[in-house]
């Protein structure tokens, strides 16, 4: 699929370097705008107390967990979660 | 890096590689099922699964991809430096880490919420998706990937100057 590394090349960026340094500075820019015009609307803050929709207000009073929530959740509810280390 | 060490870790960083995108898989099907299902008994163990695979298999993965790529690439004529497609790996590879790890302590604390017998059935449905950072996330894995297996070409200035160097030496010796 490819020779040994370096036959008959120089050291100029190849193109799909380019093209993949575009679209990722496209994507990052796309984050960034979501970040800064979106009202805060993105990020995990926005799910810690958030409750735009009114649908969640049981989740309001969580904060998030110390440890992890799997283990929380096997002695709340009694759901079979294996007790990993 | 001798051959035996070298596919020991080649086998090590292919079967994490490949494992993260699996468990990546896993969690984009539960992800969909908090998008697609009403039933808050279902949703509930979704989040709850959810924390799970991220905890104790996509993490993980991600981590022993990371080093494994290091190691391999640090012991074989590749380096880390040399190759664009080597550069761009790491650097795809530790992004995509970053986000995971940012992503944890949210995806950690819908599964309580969601385990929480005070949590109603509507704050349940209301936690929310994360199915934006999955498919992306996946995108990113497969970027990597076909880069792994295609391997393209291109030097940095670095490999480019080394390889001079080492074809030299060869010219040189007797």
């Amino acid at each position: 699929m490819h020779g040994a590394p370096g036959e008959g090349e120089g050291h100029h960026m190849p193109r799909w370097v380019k093209v993949l340094v575009i679209v990722g500075a496209v994507v990052g820019l796309l984050v960034l705008g979501l970040l800064v015009f979106g009202n805060g609307e993105h990020g995990p803050s926005r799910h810690f107390g958030g409750n735009s929709d009114g649908s969640s207000s049981n989740t309001e009073s969580h904060t998030p967990p110390a440890g992890h929530g799997a283990k929380a959740a096997s002695h709340a509810v009694g759901v079979g979660v294996p007790s990993w280390p | 890096m001798k051959s035996s060490s070298r596919k020991f870790w080649l086998t090590t960083h292919i079967t994490s590689s490949v494992g993260w995108i699996g468990a990546v898989a896993a969690f984009i099907v539960l992800d969909i099922t908090t998008v697609t299902n009403e039933d808050a008994a279902v949703l509930r163990a979704a989040y709850i699964g959810m924390d799970l695979i991220t905890t104790w298999a996509i993490v993980p993965l991600a981590v022993a991809a990371f080093v494994t790529g290091i190691i391999i690439s640090l012991g074989t004529k590749w380096g880390l430096f040399r190759h664009y497609w080597v550069i761009v790996t790491l650097v795809l590879t530790v992004l995509a880490t970053i986000v995971l790890l940012i992503q944890l302590p949210l995806i950690s604390h819908r599964a309580d919420v969601a385990t929480d017998p005070a949590t109603t059935d509507d704050g349940v449905r209301g936690l929310g998706n994360l199915l934006l950072h999955s498919i992306g996330g996946t995108v990113v894995l497969l970027v990597i990937t076909v880069l792994n297996v295609y391997k393209p070409r291109g030097f940095t200035r670095y490999g480019w100057r080394k390889q001079q160097e080492d074809a030299g030496r060869i010219d040189e010796s007797p």
